[in-house]
């Protein structure tokens, strides 16, 4: 994976996407941030749609829907392409469908959240429960890929237990064996028996157990009735030790326990899936019943499928019980292969036995794939039935024990006996020795990777944390009953977000906040996300995150991104004229406008100056008199717009969108009369501004009504447009290009540099006057 | 977790298990280098099984010495 951090937007073109029948290109001016204002349906998601498709190679909202096949123009004029240009590598073109194997993005990694959040994406993100919350971060911190090897790990693990667990087993069997034989376990028990053994029977002893388990050492001639008479007394000796596990009927009890336990919506889900699944495999071809282009089923049948085995294994309680289940069939597999390897033996020997009890490990292992309940009956009746043939075993082990006695068997045979079973009890123990040492070290990885992954967990959540809190306490500045915002990990699967509310730890808080400080709190959530984890991308997009916001808090929004997301290339798209405008007067910022939008044409797109006064003295030099009063007016409503909501001027309130949308003179009036009783030394300094603005508003700034009358002079729109400029300057820092409000609050202001300083209250040193 | 703030967040599997390899004494090794390999692998059945396998003979490995 590429990392430059640096790397930004430079110019994007669709053709034949989404909205975009022709063609649309987008240029960032100086790798700069940019606004895109556009009313509904003017086309301004298709952009965002553009960026997720190119850098994940899917669009999560189709995705979801099963309509990729809505990712080209329903009637392209081109063939269907993204391309972005960045000032990196990441660059590149894809088309649809994109060919899997041919060169994609570095960043393909899929998860568009990391420079992408939708305001939809965050409603529904607020609404979630805490396992949907704790899937969908996973999935955007890139937990999901780091949890997925550590259940890997974990199955693993369980596996090896199992094959410590039935080679342990199998020693154990072959130890008492060898114990009834003669010598008890271990290796100098047995190098003893068999020594003093030879020697009673005159052969050469061995002289170290490395001898005895030598395939080649034959302690005894090696005729017929002597090696029958061996493999008997062998056989006898492991049917008389035959040892009868407990099997553990809570293995089956857990796992019906577990699919009992299901919801009915879960359960209902499951059914959907199967039915669709059971539909797919039937159909060959489908057409979307909404647009009626084609549908992938390949595409449809995979995702399906996907989504069944998530429901499915995702839950921990899952894997518990499937573990638990997954043991108990490994037991019994190993208790059967015990008892037909004795069955065999015996037969071979004419030795008769009865049959063994069928075991039930298919069936079992069966419920376990299709994950339908067990029935426990059949690993009780399979108990009962292997006691009593254990019972059948070690009578006949008895009986032939006792006609090998009468028969006066030699010493030899006896000999040749432990000689075998000890080989078979030393080879089942070093079995077991390995898969324990596997299984130890399966665990220890396991351990101290499942140790590590929630050591990051909470980490990054903390880190989160702290700057999501940060960044909403910037959006809620006047909101001191609400703090300590953070992440919190209620159990292995949920995450859930939570605040201290006037006291009280609310988690989640979506009982004591609204839902615009619910959508503040996620969007600091998401944006703090994108910050920690976005390491390869400088650039962020935000698609319609205003919708619930007032005026205030959309101001509040676009100085946080302007402020503290300075050093990344933001692309704000928004329907918002408020939000659009206060980001357009940030310094540096591209501005455009999707006007309208047409099936053949796509949307109409007119780039703007981010400047109004500089759009003002433009239409000033090309002698649209009429053009530059209006800009400049609209160039002090925008400017006394802010002083007013900054310095907190009292303006009479109106209903609705007219309380955003205030005239020039009004603001101005109320701002001369604040300063008048508020700060008389900011009034003094600003008067020989406000006085003659006040004159400009109703003459140069109104050069349409005026025309007719008293023609307005292209001097007099300069001065009006100078004074506008000169208010600009003497509220903005010369070194730092920041409002002098940027810090504190009208009680002491202070720009981003510091440099630059104001108070109502009194006086304070200044390095900026009116010009 | 070492150097894990500087990518805080972007986790990478393979990255926290070499990791966590490390702090359990393992330095590059064949051991280190086959199970990263064996976790590189898509999700599946499969990975399960190269992993067993890479720890089986590992712990044989480690028997045997």
């Amino acid at each position: 994976m590429l990392t430059n951090k640096s790397e930004r937007l430079v110019r994007m073109r669709l053709a034949g996407f989404r909205g975009v029948a022709d063609e649309l290109t987008i240029g960032f001016r100086d790798r700069q941030s940019m606004v895109i204002f556009a009313g509904n349906g003017n086309g301004k998601s298709t952009v965002a749609d553009g960026l997720e498709y190119f850098f994940t190679t899917k669009i999560e909202a189709l995705r979801r829907e099963n309509r990729e096949h809505c990712v080209p123009h329903v009637a392209p004029r081109q063939a269907t392409a993204v391309e972005v240009q960045t000032t990196g590598v990441l660059g590149g073109s894809i088309g649809y469908p994109h060919p899997g194997s041919s060169k994609l993005p570095a960043v393909n990694s899929g998860r568009s959240e990391l420079f992408l959040l939708r305001g939809r994406d965050l409603a529904e993100f607020m609404d979630e429960n805490k396992r949907e919350k704790a899937r969908t971060l996973a999935r955007i911190l890139g937990f999901a890929d780091v949890d997925e090897v550590r259940s890997d790990l974990q199955t693993v693990m369980h596996e090896l237990d199992n094959s410590a667990i039935a080679a342990r087993s199998a020693a154990g069997q072959s130890a008492a064996a060898l114990a009834k034989a003669g010598p008890g376990p271990g290796d100098a028990a047995v190098l003893k028996w068999i020594q003093a053994r030879c020697f009673t029977v005159g052969v050469e002893a061995p002289s170290s157990m490395a001898t005895v388990l030598d395939e080649l050492w034959q302690p005894v001639p090696n005729t017929a009735a002597v090696a029958n008479a061996t493999k008997r007394m062998a056989l006898a000796s492991q049917l008389e030790s035959v040892q009868t596990p407990a099997l553990n009927v809570g293995g089956i009890t857990g796992w019906n326990d577990l699919l009992d336990s299901e919801t009915p919506q879960e359960r209902s889900r499951r059914a959907l899936l199967e039915t669709a699944k059971a539909h797919l495999a039937i159909h060959r071809e489908a057409v979307c019943p909404l647009c009626g282009q084609a549908v992938s089923l390949d595409a449809l049948r995979t995702q399906v499928i996907q989504t069944l085995r998530e429901l499915e294994t995702k839950s921990e309680r899952f894997r518990d019980a499937d573990a638990a289940l997954q043991r108990l069939i490994a037991e019994v597999r190993s208790v059967d292969s015990a008892r037909t390897a004795l069955l065999k033996s015996a037969a071979t020997l004419g030795v008769v036995l009865p049959k063994p009890p069928t075991a039930p490990d298919r069936a079992l292992a069966r419920a376990r794939d299709e994950q339908k309940p067990a029935d426990a009956d059949t690993i009780t009746t399979y108990a009962a039935g292997m006691r009593a043939w254990d019972d059948a075993a070690r009578a006949a082990g008895a009986t032939l024990s006792a006609q090998l006695s009468s028969q006066n068997t030699s010493e030899l045979a006896g000999l040749g006996s432990v000689t075998t079973l000890a080989r078979t009890w030393h080879t089942a123990a070093s079995k077991a020795v390995a898969a324990e040492r596997a299984r130890d070290l399966a665990r220890a990885v396991h351990n101290a990777y499942a140790a590590a992954f929630h050591t990051e967990l909470d980490a990054v959540l903390k880190s989160i944390s702290g700057r999501a809190a940060e960044l909403y306490t910037k959006l809620h500045p006047d909101q001191a009953a609400v703090s300590g915002v953070s992440i919190e990990v209620v159990n292995d699967k949920s995450i859930e977000l939570a605040i201290d509310f006037h006291g009280t730890r609310q988690r989640p808080p979506n009982g004591v906040l609204s839902e615009s400080h619910l959508a503040s709190l996620g969007l600091a959530v998401f944006m703090a996300m994108a910050e920690a984890v976005n390491t390869e991308l400088g650039f962020l997009v935000l698609d319609d995150p205003v919708s619930t916001f007032d005026a205030d808090h959309r101001a509040r929004l676009a100085d946080v991104l302007i402020d503290e997301f300075g050093d990344r290339q933001l692309l704000v798209l928004t329907h918002d004229p408020i939000f659009y405008r206060r980001l357009a007067r940030a310094p540096r910022w591209n501005i455009l406008e999707f006007t309208s939008w047409s099936f053949d044409g796509g949307p109409t797109a007119k780039e703007r100056n981010p400047d109004l006064l500089t759009q003002a003295r433009s239409a000033l030099v090309d002698g649209d008199m009429q053009g530059a009063g209006s800009k400049g007016r609209r160039a002090l409503e925008e400017l006394l717009k802010e002083i007013c909501e900054k310095l907190k001027v009292p303006v009479p309130f109106k209903r609705g969108i007219d309380n955003d949308l205030r005239v020039a003179e009004e603001m101005l009036n109320a701002l001369r009369g604040h300063l008048r009783e508020k700060a008389k030394h900011v009034k003094t300094d600003l008067d020989p501004l406000l006085e003659p603005l006040a004159t400009e508003i109703a003459v140069a700034f109104n050069a349409e009504t005026h025309a007719s009358v008293y023609p307005v002079s292209p001097k007099e729109i300069e001065a009006a447009l100078g004074h506008v400029a000169a208010l600009n300057a003497y509220f903005r820092c010369g070194d730092c290009d920041t409002p002098v409000w940027q810090h504190g609050t009208t009680a002491s202001f202070r720009c981003k540099c510091g440099n630059r300083g104001l108070s109502l209250d009194a006086a304070p040193p200044r390095t900026g006057t009116p010009a | 977790m070492g150097e894990s703030s500087k990518t805080i967040g972007r986790l990478d599997a393979v990255v926290v298990l070499e990791r966590v390899l490390h702090d359990l004494g393992r330095r590059e090794d064949g051991f280190v280098t086959a199970i990263t390999k064996a976790a590189r692998t898509s999700a599946g059945a499969g990975r399960v099984a190269q992993i067993r396998r890479v720890l089986e003979t590992e712990a044989s490995r480690n028997a045997d010495e």
